[in-house]
């Protein structure tokens, strides 16, 4: 347990933590709460706990992980999907920051960036290549990759909030 | 490697990851198709999506204005003031006659099936990923929801129930293509299975298949659910019939529907909890 608690700054950046999580759930999750244009979507909630696990590293990164995958798993079907997908991810951000990478923006991009694409190849293979649609690729090109680069946009701005946090709060 | 897959933290992530499988083999199990961890956090946080559900509303509802800062700024201020509170009181008239309108249907609904058993919900999440409009209700098992229970809008079908939490559940709604719905035309009595196609969901179009190319079905008519497989209940209202298309796989021909329910708008729907006839209830005569 102490592992997870060291002192009284720990706690307080792992309950912003939390809240960050929940408002990047939230307003990816909402319709109407966030702007996505042309109707496309947006995805907060990768790049946040990938941001947070880069900071917190393997242990607390990969926890922070599943809870951010469970959290997002309410809002679509819960089969868990999501929590097994942030909790690998998540994982593997700590331990390469821990081992390989440095931890910052560029690295930061490299690693969210890829961690959505991941994402975004696996729920297309499995919705819509695996399910034999005709328009996979149509999908693709004209929702998921927009919804792709959309998302790019918000990364520095989550790790930065999150670096500014771990920061204040080391 | 080795001293990685050693580490505490590789064990640490065994565990979670083999308690996240074993989450999803028992929500497959259970046929609840909800994650115990899933359920557990749905009940915890559910207060913060029925908030941002909330605030999304509000922030619907609302306009950024830019004030002057001239001489007249003031005058501006009262005007808008008294604008905003017009438009507030648009929006809340709006929305009581949205409400009434359900009502007033789902009174009617009502009174022609007393058998049917109801379940108000709101929306208060839709998946970013999903592109066919999957939706999560604010209500789930303790309320009596389960899995397959049919989701409607006054007297129009919407989809139906695909997971079910405690506090929560999923709906998959007709524009999803692994929805099918049995129905027939109501002016020709010709019947099948209402399906969509990526394509068509995209557009917010169903479709009848398997007709024959001389099929009676024209533009305009109306078709409804069959009851045939004990999933929906008769006579609920799919959607209206927009063309008729000769099918380039076979020699059959498919009628395009127009549902009813404009998805995107909902926000609040009934879930059918019990009706004479429903799959794997009392009254389901098997």
């Amino acid at each position: 347990m102490n592992y997870l608690i060291e002192n009284k700054n720990t706690i307080i950046r792992r309950v912003i933590f939390v809240f960050i999580l929940l408002a990047a759930a939230a307003l990816q999750g909402t319709k109407g709460l966030f702007p996505t244009p042309g109707n496309i979507g947006v995805f907060l909630i990768i790049p946040a706990a990938v941001s947070i696990a880069m900071f917190e590293r393997e242990v607390a990164g990969l926890l922070f992980g599943a809870f951010a995958g469970a959290l997002w798993d309410t809002y679509v079907t819960g089969f868990g999907f999501n929590a097994m997908f942030l909790t690998i991810v998540t994982f593997g951000a700590g331990v390469l920051i821990h081992y390989l990478m440095r931890n910052n923006l560029s690295t930061a991009m490299l690693m969210c960036s890829l961690s959505m694409l991941l994402y975004i190849l696996l729920y297309w293979l499995f919705n819509y290549v695996f399910k034999g649609y005709g328009t996979a690729m149509q999908v693709l090109l004209k929702y998921y990759l927009p919804t792709f680069l959309y998302s790019l946009v918000f990364i520095p701005v989550i790790y930065l909030m999150v670096r500014t946090v771990m920061k204040k709060f080391r | 490697m080795r001293s990685l897959v050693k580490s505490i933290g590789f064990k640490i992530f065994a565990v979670v990851m083999a308690a996240l499988v074993f989450g999803a083999v028992l929500a497959t199990a259970t046929h609840k198709y909800t994650s115990p961890v899933t359920s557990v956090i749905s009940f915890v946080f559910s207060p913060v999506q029925r908030l941002s559900a909330f605030f999304a509303d509000k922030l619907a509802e609302s306009e950024i204005y830019f004030k002057s800062s001239a001489s007249m700024a003031k005058r501006v201020s009262e005007l808008e003031s008294q604008l905003a509170d017009a438009r507030g009181q648009l929006v809340e008239y709006e929305d009581a006659k949205n409400k009434l309108s359900l009502y007033e249907e789902f009174l009617e609904l009502k009174k022609e099936h007393s058998d049917y058993k109801f379940e108000s919900c709101s929306i208060i999440s839709r998946d970013a990923a999903d592109l066919f409009g999957s939706f999560v209700l604010n209500k789930g098992e303790m309320h009596g929801i389960k899995v397959n229970d049919p989701v409607i809008y006054g007297k129009y079908l919407v989809g139906l129930v695909v997971s079910v939490s405690k506090t929560q559940c999923t709906v998959r709604t007709i524009l999803n293509p692994d929805v099918n719905v049995s129905a027939y035309d109501i002016r020709t009595g010709e019947s099948g299975f209402v399906a969509t196609t990526p394509e068509l969901s995209r557009k917010g179009l169903c479709r009848l298949p398997g007709l024959d190319r001389t099929t009676a079905i024209s533009q305009g008519g109306l078709v409804c659910t069959s009851g045939v497989g004990g999933i929906y209940p008769r006579d609920l209202i799919i959607g209206q019939v927009t063309g008729i298309e000769n099918d380039n796989e076979n020699i059959s021909s498919y009628a395009v529907i127009e549902p009813s329910v404009r998805f995107s708008e909902l926000k609040d729907v009934f879930v059918l909890t019990y009706f004479y006839g429903q799959e794997g209830t009392a009254g389901d005569g098997q």
